[in-house]
């Protein structure tokens, strides 16, 4: 996507585009039905079509130059939280040792950093992406996943496995996943029972009810350690991930995400009111179920990993809609780039503030919070993002 | 006065006692028994008009509603090619109701042929192809460029995961160019104004080119200047011709059978501004409480009969003619 705009960028240097500022404005603005009538891919007025060509290489250019700022900025910004993320810790590495074959520092990286720092980033990277999607489908602001119940469900997942399996990590995050699919699936599932328009009233019945089963558990839980391990579970740590517990779920969750963003467009189109965009060919019902599923799968996968994580979803997605101010692919990159860059420096900052871990979601809101309402403050979302 | 009173009352009792003879049948009945009837008086209309406009839309026996009750009474009309046929009646008589039943958004009962195809028989997709619908005012809710809105418009000929390609993205340009909007391309839909919004929407239904255009009201948040932008440009798509003058000059004074060509595409426009319908629609559906009173052809029918059609719909009112460069324009009064 990204290259085919920087060719058409290219192509389109041609003298007369940069002329194109310099045309009385009453020019531009002025009708022309040739092209009103003109054939979809033949040029029957060649002289409209080479200006269109010339105008639109211009717009191009400029949205081209607005994507690169913030997207490779935030794209850099990644990569070098990345890096921290791999070498700090309780565990200090350095690239020096490592490079020298440190068995040790190795063995850390490996086992413990690499996993770690690889689902901070495809974790935040999802749930920064998957709260775009919710905000624009629901053409809701505070649309969150957990409007159709999928983090409720998986910390009744979690909570039952931590009482009644046996007691390990990979136990947890697969009854967490499953926990929270069986809360989606119940509430898509009822919703496409009683029609469209429904999603999110069954989403909120599916969620009290999943609230109320892991309310349920708590109560039976002993309060010492089980009740102790539900609460962490429930306030979210990438503290004892490894390598073998996360293939499976950084699969399922890189599905998702791509299917999400094939399906850009129908996203964006999905926030038309509902008569308008199907008289538009948009299968609205079919189409909502099977995005919301894919975005729904996407976060069940990483919060069965990390417990929950809050408020990534919904900060990042705002903060890059008023870095472009339009809701294009980029925009969706940009919210899931912003994510990947709210976890990855929060979870550095859960392991070494404290000498304990210390939850991750206190974090991620403490950074994204400041940072969206200086965007709000300085005059930057003086457009309307999301209605 | 006092008798003009009398008739009208008269009027309305009439129309009381047919909608509640047909709440009374059943939906079914209603249109086993009367819509033999309608089919032939419509053929009949039909027979009369000249016959190098083919029809587009026809409309048979129509009754449509929400839930039990039934908002569309056995309505029956034609659209033709290269027409602007307007509905027109009162807030509540149906306006909306109908082209919502045309999206089939509601169950309706009766017959629509959509160039010869009946519309329950046709996929959604071929649905989205042959009507491009414009709301009263567009639910886009996020903000977008405006180039983005218009280029939603090729959605129904892309495949799910298609990207609309160069040559369609310089017709959606061509297209704002033809509304006058392209100086706004890269703006963001949710600044502009109410009008602007409207000419973004009108160059999506451009690139749509579908075959029947429904407007739901196009201009009742517009003002006086956009409302005739609407309309002419309207004119502009239905008729399918050259039109490279802003400010519709050319339209008034070159044409008097302006109305009368054809390009394959017709339009139906509710509408609440009565002034307007005269002024640009080929034929006027009447309807009132569901029932559609009547049929007008404003360029042939004559000053009374309208009056006389009009004031069944709105209460009384006066219609006067002024002619103009030989072109005969209608001013609704209010009674005096």
């Amino acid at each position: 996507m990204r290259t085919k705009q920087r060719q058409n960028a290219k192509q389109n240097t041609h003298p007369a585009a940069q002329n194109q500022d310099s045309l009385p404005h009453s020019q531009i603005d002025r009708p022309d039905s040739a092209a009103l009538h003109a054939p979809v891919s033949g040029g029957s007025d060649s002289a409209s079509c080479e200006s269109a060509q010339h105008s639109l290489g211009y717009t191009i250019r400029r949205s081209y130059d607005h994507l690169s700022l913030a997207t490779y900025l935030s794209a850099l910004l990644l990569l070098t939280a990345c890096v921290i993320s791999l070498l700090a810790g309780k565990y200090p590495l350095s690239l020096g040792k490592i490079l020298a074959g440190d068995a040790m520092q190795l063995q850390v990286l490996l086992t413990l950093r690499i996993p770690r720092t690889l689902m901070a980033v495809l974790g935040g990277f999802a749930l920064g992406a998957a709260g775009f999607v919710f905000q624009t489908v629901f053409r809701n602001p505070l649309a969150a996943p957990d409007m159709i119940g999928v983090s409720s469900g998986a910390s009744a997942g979690a909570a039952f496995a931590i009482l009644f399996l046996p007691a390990s990590a990979a136990a947890v995050t697969l009854s967490a996943f499953a926990g929270g699919l069986l809360a989606v699936g119940i509430a898509l599932g009822l919703a496409s029972a009683a029609g469209s328009g429904s999603i999110v009233l069954a989403g909120i019945a599916v969620h009290s009810l999943a609230q109320t089963v892991l309310m349920v558990l708590k109560l039976t839980a002993d309060p010492e350690r089980q009740l102790a391990s539900i609460e962490y579970w429930i306030m979210g740590s990438l503290n004892a991930i490894t390598l073998s517990r996360i293939p499976f779920y950084c699969a399922v969750c890189v599905i998702g995400l791509i299917g999400l963003f094939l399906l850009h467009r129908q996203i964006i189109l999905l926030s038309v009111d509902e008569a308008e965009a199907r008289m538009l060919g948009v299968p609205v019902g079919r189409m909502r179920l099977l995005v919301l599923l894919l975005a729904t799968l996407v976060v069940a996968s990483v919060i069965s990993v990390t417990g929950v994580i809050s408020f990534i979803g919904l900060l990042a997605p705002h903060i890059a809609r008023l870095l472009t101010r339009d809701n294009r692919l980029h925009t969706l990159t940009l919210s899931g780039l912003l994510g990947g860059i709210l976890l990855t420096v929060a979870d550095i900052l859960a392991r070494t503030v404290a000498a304990s871990e210390l939850p991750v979601s206190i974090f991620t809101s403490l950074l994204g919070a400041p940072f969206l309402l200086y965007l709000i403050m300085s005059g930057n979302g003086g457009g309307r993002h999301v209605e | 006065m006092s008798n003009n009173i009398h008739r009208n009352s008269s009027i309305n009792t009439v129309f009381r006692q047919t909608s509640s003879s047909q709440r009374r049948t059943d939906l079914r009945s209603i249109q086993g028994s009367v819509s033999s009837h309608n089919t032939l008086a419509a053929e009949i209309a039909e027979s009369t008009e000249p016959a190098e406009s083919p029809i587009c839309l026809r409309v048979s026996s129509l009754s449509a509603g929400y839930g039990r009750s039934t908002i569309l009474k056995d309505v029956s009309f034609c659209a033709k090619q290269g027409e602007i046929t307007g509905l027109l009646g009162p807030n509540g008589c149906g306006k909306t109701t109908l082209l919502r039943a045309l999206c089939r958004q509601l169950p309706f009962t009766g017959s629509c042929l959509l160039n010869g195809q009946p519309l329950e028989q046709m996929t959604s997709r071929q649905l989205a192809r042959q009507i491009s619908y414009i709301p009263q005012r567009s639910g886009i809710g996020i903000s977008m460029p405006v180039t983005d809105v218009v280029l939603m418009g090729f959605n129904p000929v892309l495949g799910l995961l298609e990207q609309p390609s160069r040559a369609q993205k310089e017709k959606a340009r061509g297209a704002l160019r033809a509304v006058g909007m392209e100086s706004y391309a890269e703006q963001d839909y949710q600044t502009l104004s109410e009008g602007q919004k409207q000419l973004c929407i009108l160059a999506r239904t451009i690139v749509e080119d579908a075959s029947l255009l429904l407007l739901d009201e196009p201009e009742s948040s517009l003002d006086f200047p956009h409302r005739h932008r609407i309309m002419e440009l309207l004119t502009e798509i239905i008729r399918g011709q050259d039109m490279s003058c802003s400010d519709g000059s050319t339209l008034s004074e070159d044409s008097p059978d302006r109305r009368t060509a054809f390009s394959g595409k017709a339009a139906l426009v509710t509408l609440h501004d009565p002034q307007l319908a005269l002024e640009y629609c080929s034929r006027l559906v009447l309807l009132k409480d569901g029932v559609c009173t009547t049929i007008l052809h404003p360029d042939t029918d004559s000053l009374p009969d309208m009056e006389a059609a009009l004031s069944e719909v709105y209460g009384l009112i006066r219609l006067r003619a002024i002619e103009e460069n030989g072109r005969r324009s209608l001013i609704l009064l209010p009674r005096g």
